[in-house]
């Protein structure tokens, strides 16, 4: 069968079998990304048409969560593009600085006693208030279970920034929970 | 504490290991580390107890049925 020249049958039931499962993760990514149901879905639908379009370039049975995931992303900061000069960046990603952090402290942990009695809108609410980049790095990698290559080809960054991000990016979620652990009376163990 | 047992490297380890970016042998030098230092070993668990904490509680929006079957009528006019 030539790629190229899918008919629509062979597309709408690559679309159906292997896109459409995907829809959820989607959809979660996107809400995680713009905090607001009608953007998130405007983005899901199009990087599920964008897909569509371009399923041709898919080989099916490979990894179809990355791809979209790739797409919803670009998607995303071509959207934020168009509403700032500037793309929203972070800047704690060169080596330099991710050696120093690992020097400064092992890690950032609280007691596992805490963790027990946290509930959903804490560590949701901890995930959110973070920069749009660590956001993307934590979903990415400690939800959604993606490798290092995959988060580096959906992020279009080096692995090495990967590492880095998600070090940055655990250790401030750590603050956040550390935060909320103080509020709610806990004591610090370390 | 083995002398040439370094805490930071261990940590640095045992994240690549929890992110499934070591393979078996590099694990298994790893969870020797582990098993020579209580403090690593603290460090460790927490840092597991931490991120099934995370991959548990975050809360995950759903795609509703109903947002399903428009994307479904979107292609049909593609």
């Amino acid at each position: 069968m030539s790629k190229d020249n899918l008919t629509k049958q062979e597309k709408d039931k690559i679309f159906n079998e292997e896109l459409i499962p995907q829809a959820d993760a989607l959809y979660n990514f996107a809400y995680s990304l713009v905090f607001e149901e009608a953007r998130a879905q405007d983005l899901v639908q199009e990087a599920y048409l964008k897909a569509y379009r371009f399923i041709h370039s898919f080989e099916p049975g490979s990894n179809a969560k990355a791809w979209l995931f790739q797409i919803l992303k670009n998607a995303f900061i071509n959207e934020y593009r168009k509403k700032s000069r500037q793309p929203q960046k972070v800047d704690f990603e060169d080596y330099k600085e991710k050696n120093q952090l690992e020097k400064q402290s092992l890690s950032i942990d609280i007691g596992q006693d805490v963790y027990t009695h946290m509930i959903g809108d804490e560590i949701t609410g901890a995930l959110n208030g973070l920069p749009v980049d660590f956001r993307v790095a934590i979903i990415l990698s400690d939800i959604e279970g993606f490798t290092y290559e995959e988060i580096a080809k959906i992020s279009d960054i080096p692995i090495g920034t990967v590492r880095s991000r998600l070090f940055r990016a655990r250790n401030l979620m750590k603050e956040q929970l550390r935060e909320y652990a103080k509020e709610k009376g806990f004591k610090e163990l370390r | 504490m083995n002398k040439n047992h370094d805490c930071q490297d261990v940590v640095t380890q045992f994240n690549l290991m929890l992110d499934g970016a070591l393979n078996q042998k590099e694990e298994q030098t790893v969870m020797c580390e582990l098993q020579r230092c209580m403090h690593c070993l603290e460090e460790y668990n927490l840092e597991e107890k931490y991120r099934l904490f995370v991959k548990d509680r975050v809360e995950k929006k759903c795609a509703s049925g109903e947002f399903i079957a428009r994307l479904k009528d979107c292609m049909k006019g593609e």
